[in-house]
């Protein structure tokens, strides 16, 4: 055969052959592997990265919310317990029960998120009484019941903003004043001031004469 | 298959348009490799370095018909293997051949399996100026200058490597009564 026949002919074949190779799946799925190991960080899939971020961030807050520290669940108890109660005071009228049914949404600027888990938290528990009235016929409940009960929540997050040495910005519930009404109905106020970054806290009981 | 969608989506990192295009192009460019390198962690090597390069210079890549892509891929892969001979590449002697073990197919061996088979077990050298020369297409010119040769050298290595595939060729159709 001619050298240049020779060629053609073995050029053909070889192409016959080459175009009819295939890889075995699992075989291209390890050397495709192999190639995104290899290829430069510009071509990381932002939808994986972002997954993985998400992942993280969420065994973060399942980490800090199921507490794999024992004293961070013990303070973080301490800091439902008091939600509740709080809570359960504000629940034993209808009109109570009216305002859980349509809460009040804190405005944003008065948020500052410190540990998003707990204070989400807090912010969830009281949404339906911030700046609202509640009423209750329990006689027995005053102000300084009510303001027991925030100061030591109050005392449990400021456990918590030390041991988780949080940074700024940080949310806080400061002193109380107490305000007396001596209207017809008594009413009892237990504000925070509000300071700067802070959240403002305002719950207030009316209790009738 | 894929479309210039899959080509556009590879040039901006979407990891499941260049899977496309690896798995149009993976089994022949791996072959491709395996005919340069013989060595299957060498030709592994080639073919994973060779598609990390298709990838960063996809933009460069024009459009110019069909199977424009691939013959621009197969450019790439070949550069990569020859990036490995060029490291270790020695002429054998011819004497090395007779003793290379010959892989074809027990069952009705066709002419195309028998020479792709003996292109594998060429030596080196002669296998090198074959591939580029008869099967891609090369001038002696440009071959000198990818292997670091002399444009004589290349024709010599040609001509050897013809001459020993003709060669085993006719023995092997002789032996299996073809």
């Amino acid at each position: 055969m001619e050298p240049k026949e020779f060629d053609k002919w073995a050029r053909e074949a070889v192409e016959q052959r080459e175009d009819r190779a295939q890889l075995e799946a699992g075989y291209a799925d390890t050397l495709w592997k192999q190639v995104r190991e290899h290829q430069p960080k510009t071509y990381v899939d932002f939808w994986r990265a972002a997954a993985i971020i998400l992942l993280f961030l969420g065994a973060a807050m399942a980490w800090y919310s199921t507490g794999l520290h024992a004293d961070q669940n013990a303070l973080y108890a301490q800091l439902q317990q008091a939600n509740r109660q709080l809570r359960e005071l504000a629940i034993e009228t209808t009109e109570a029960k009216a305002m859980e049914a349509s809460p009040v949404l804190i405005p944003e600027k008065e948020i500052v998120l410190v540990h998003d888990t707990i204070v989400q938290e807090i912010v969830k528990e009281r949404i339906v009484y911030i700046d609202q009235p509640v009423q209750t016929a329990s006689p027995t409940i005053n102000a300084d019941s009510l303001i027991a009960i925030i100061e030591e929540q109050q005392a449990a997050l400021e456990q918590l903003e030390t041991y988780a040495q949080v940074d700024e910005p940080k949310a806080y519930m400061s002193s109380f004043n107490v305000v007396f009404d001596n209207q017809e109905t008594q009413t009892t106020k237990a504000t925070s001031p509000k300071k700067e970054g802070g959240l403002r806290l305002n719950v207030s009981l009316f209790n009738k004469k | 298959m894929y479309t210039e969608k899959t080509i556009r989506e590879s040039i901006k990192g979407n990891a499941r348009a260049q899977r496309k295009l690896f798995d149009a192009h993976s089994g022949k460019m791996l072959t491709v490799c395996k005919r340069y390198l013989k060595n299957a962690h060498d030709a592994e090597d080639a073919f994973i370095h060779g598609f990390n390069k298709v990838f960063q210079k996809l933009d460069t890549f024009e459009y110019r018909g069909k199977d424009s892509l691939a013959k621009w891929i197969t450019t790439i892969m070949i550069n990569e293997c020859l990036m490995m001979l060029r490291k270790q590449l020695r002429m054998e002697k011819i004497e090395d051949i007779q003793s290379a073990e010959i892989a074809v197919r027990d069952t009705n061996p066709t002419d195309t399996d028998y020479i792709y088979a003996l292109i594998l077990n060429l030596p080196l050298g002669y296998r090198t100026v074959f591939n580029l020369h008869a099967i891609e297409g090369y001038s002696h010119k440009e071959i000198a200058h990818k292997m670091g040769i002399s444009e004589g050298t290349s024709k010599s290595q040609l001509s050897k490597a013809r001459q020993l595939l003709q060669s085993r060729l006719k023995d092997l159709k002789r032996d299996y009564g073809t």
